[in-house]
């Protein structure tokens, strides 16, 4: 089998994933009354906008007049000029993500979601204090709070005073599989056969519903491949990050047609992009199965040269 | 009308066809009654239950396959006289009597040799874009079926790869039992009970279905398939076509919840993921994977599985049929499906049945529950 997922698309999904309602998983963001507004996006941070700031999802609860910045840690290390930005995040920084009634009163809270609290904490705790004595900054606008988020619990560890939800401080049990991984496929923190698993199936839908006839007019551009993977947030995403996961698919792309010899294979196992002609037998799933074996077995070199002996 | 009826002539409406299958049923009953078995001549009724996406019957003309059709309308707008045959052997024909009064679920009525007829319509289902589909019931389905009636036949069959991985554990790859008989109910029952029951995926029951009291009584003993096909002989073809009409209400239902959940909402991350379990839990997620993943080409999907971490795996995958995307994502306590916008609810009742078929017959739909 592939790879385990990165922690941080682990991460970000179930942020995603707790926003969104009744659907077998818990909600917590979602009975909080918070609201996707980005993900990945960056804005400048002070008056002079020399530092940006980049957190991985932004929410919004617009009856509290209030937002959540998260940034999902894979490990344990924080580093001080992202802390440092953060804390000086004032309400017209983020006056073009997201429309605020009352700025004067928005209240902004940085969130650090990661596996590892203990060492989360004891790292953002010194970095703090470092901070603090270096005196960089006199008022910080932000507080900061830890969502701890194990292949066990979900638990916030708040020191902001913020209103979280009570099940959410209380801590709520999960196990694997209770959050879904759909609403955002891969970053570039995955490996690249993890996202191959992702673009091919997706190259391989786009194609069938293309109404050309003849099979060599079938183009297929990274952005339109990218929209089809992240469809699920794709608003949401900003352009930046919308760019990055677009190169990946690209470099994806490269990679499977870097040998003409490839190519004609995709055309044999049945890609045509004629949706009038478009059948695939069994033998051709059995090919795209062998073409899968590939992509396991090729993790190790890295190299898509196994794709090809199908 | 003659005793033997090896064919169907054009009806002219429906009371036409109800006399038409009556006079066939009583034939057939008479003959397996008396004969023990159907006698040269003799068909059982049929009726297969189509899915269809097309606007009309006539569109049926335009079909890529293998097969030629003739439509002739009747006095009854939702009835039509059908004839189709292989493009190359002119010789074989069969005559339907299509009811499109559902526009979501056509019937395909007929008096024809069972062979000739689902060699036909399969034809007609699986040609290219055909925007046909069988419907496809689950084990539940059919054991609802029988709910409470006389019982007489019931068939099932499992059929699965093994990957070179589990190869040297105890396993059964192929499983086939067809049981006649009014004791059917109980040795359905004692398989279901023994621990052999995760390769019981039911394939077809066969039940009495009685109008009636005592001397008045009218019957009809249905067979139906997991693919949506009734065979009937009896007494009363109403029995019959009313039978019919129930299989499709309570199958249009279960589809109606499913595409509920999955037409566009305000929020695309709103859809509702649909839920498979197994009974009790997955042991081995890893293994369950392994065998599903080996049993691809069955299910007419494919996607490549990828571990999202311990226990947990998650398939992007494509329908083969259409095209269409599905997410499966598997843990211990079963599979969450992910229909994207638009997408047919018949795939899931698909992947049901093959997963009962292909992988484990103890899969169940389920709704959602927070964990």
């Amino acid at each position: 089998m592939s790879p385990n997922a990165s922690n941080h698309t682990i991460l970000v999904n179930r942020i995603i994933a707790m926003l969104v309602p009744n659907n077998g998983w818990p909600s917590p963001f979602y009975e909080m009354g918070h609201k996707l507004v980005t993900i990945e996006d960056t804005f400048n941070v002070g008056v002079q906008g020399k530092k940006t700031c980049n957190p991985d999802v932004l929410t919004s609860n617009r009856e509290k007049n209030n937002l959540l910045l998260f940034e999902c840690k894979g490990g344990k290390n924080i580093e001080e000029s992202q802390l440092e930005t953060y804390l000086s995040v004032a309400p017209l920084d983020v006056n073009r993500l997201v429309t605020v009634k009352n700025p004067e009163k928005l209240s902004i809270h940085f969130v650090y979601v990661g596996q590892k609290f203990a060492a989360l904490k004891q790292s953002i705790s010194k970095t703090l204090a470092k901070i603090r004595k270096q005196k960089t900054i006199e008022n910080p606008t932000s507080e900061i709070d830890i969502i701890e988020s194990t292949d066990e619990i979900i638990m916030v560890h708040s020191v902001s005073g913020y209103a979280w939800d009570k099940n959410l401080i209380k801590g709520i049990s999960i196990s694997p599989g209770t959050f879904p991984m759909y609403f955002f496929p891969f970053s570039s923190n995955d490996d690249m056969e993890w996202i191959l698993s992702n673009v091919v199936r997706s190259v391989i839908h786009l194609v069938t519903k293309k109404e050309s006839i003849d099979p060599s007019e079938v183009t297929l551009s990274p952005d339109e491949v990218t929209q089809d993977l992240f469809n699920m947030v794709f608003p949401h995403i900003s352009s930046a990050a919308k760019r990055e996961l677009s190169k990946l698919v690209d470099d994806c792309f490269k990679r499977l047609q870097k040998e003409s010899k490839l190519k004609n294979k995709i055309y044999r196992l049945g890609i045509r992009g004629n949706p009038l002609s478009f059948k695939i037998n069994e033998g051709v799933v059995k090919d795209l199965q062998k073409l899968a074996k590939e992509i396991e077995e090729g993790q190790s070199q890295s190299s898509l040269d196994r794709y090809y002996h199908l | 009308m003659s005793g033997s009826i090896d064919s169907i002539s054009d009806v002219k409406n429906r009371g036409e066809m109800i006399r038409f299958f009556e006079t066939a049923m009583n034939t057939s009953a008479q003959s397996l009654k008396e004969e023990q078995k159907l006698i040269a001549g003799t068909n059982l009724a049929k009726s297969f239950i189509i899915e269809t996406h097309l606007r009309s019957p006539e569109n049926l003309l335009q079909t890529k396959s293998k097969i030629q059709l003739q439509i002739k309308e009747t006095e009854d707008r939702d009835l039509r006289n059908v004839s189709i045959s292989f493009k190359d052997k002119r010789k074989e024909i069969g005559k339907f009597i299509l009811d499109s009064k559902d526009s979501r679920f056509w019937v395909f009525h007929t008096l024809e040799r069972s062979t000739l007829s689902k060699r036909l319509i399969r034809h007609l289902v699986e040609s290219s874009m055909s925007k046909l589909d069988n419907i496809w019931l689950s084990r539940e389905f059919l054991t609802d079926f029988i709910e409470d009636k006389p019982m007489s036949e019931f068939s099932a069959g499992f059929e699965t790869d093994i990957p070179e991985s589990l190869s040297d554990q105890d396993y059964i790859s192929k499983m086939s039992v067809r049981v006649w008989g009014t004791a059917s109910r109980k040795a359905l029952r004692a398989l279901r009970d023994s621990h052999l029951r995760n390769t019981i995926a039911l394939r077809a029951v066969r039940a009495r279905f009685i109008v009636g009291e005592e001397q008045d009584q009218l019957y009809a003993d249905e067979r139906l398939t997991h693919n949506g096909v009734l065979s009937a002989s009896g007494t009363s073809a109403n029995i019959h076509v009313q039978t019919v009409s129930n299989v499709i209400k309570k199958y249009e239902r279960i589809i109606i919840e499913i595409e509920k959940s999955v037409r566009k909402t305000k929020f695309v991350q709103d859809i509702q993921p649909q839920y498979l379990k197994v009974l009790g839990k997955i042991s081995d997620v890893k293994k369950f994977v392994e065998l599903l993943y080996a049993n691809m080409h069955r299910l007419r999907i494919f996607g490549v599985p990828s571990k999202v971490s311990t226990n947990y795996y998650r398939i992007p995958a494509i329908d083969l049929h259409n095209g269409d995307k599905l997410d499966l994502e598997i843990y211990p306590e079963g599979i969450r499906i992910v229909l994207w916008p638009d997408a047919c609810g018949n795939t899931i009742l698909r992947l049901e049945n093959r997963l009962q078929k292909f992988v484990n017959a103890d899969i169940v739909r389920s709704v959602a529950d927070e964990s």
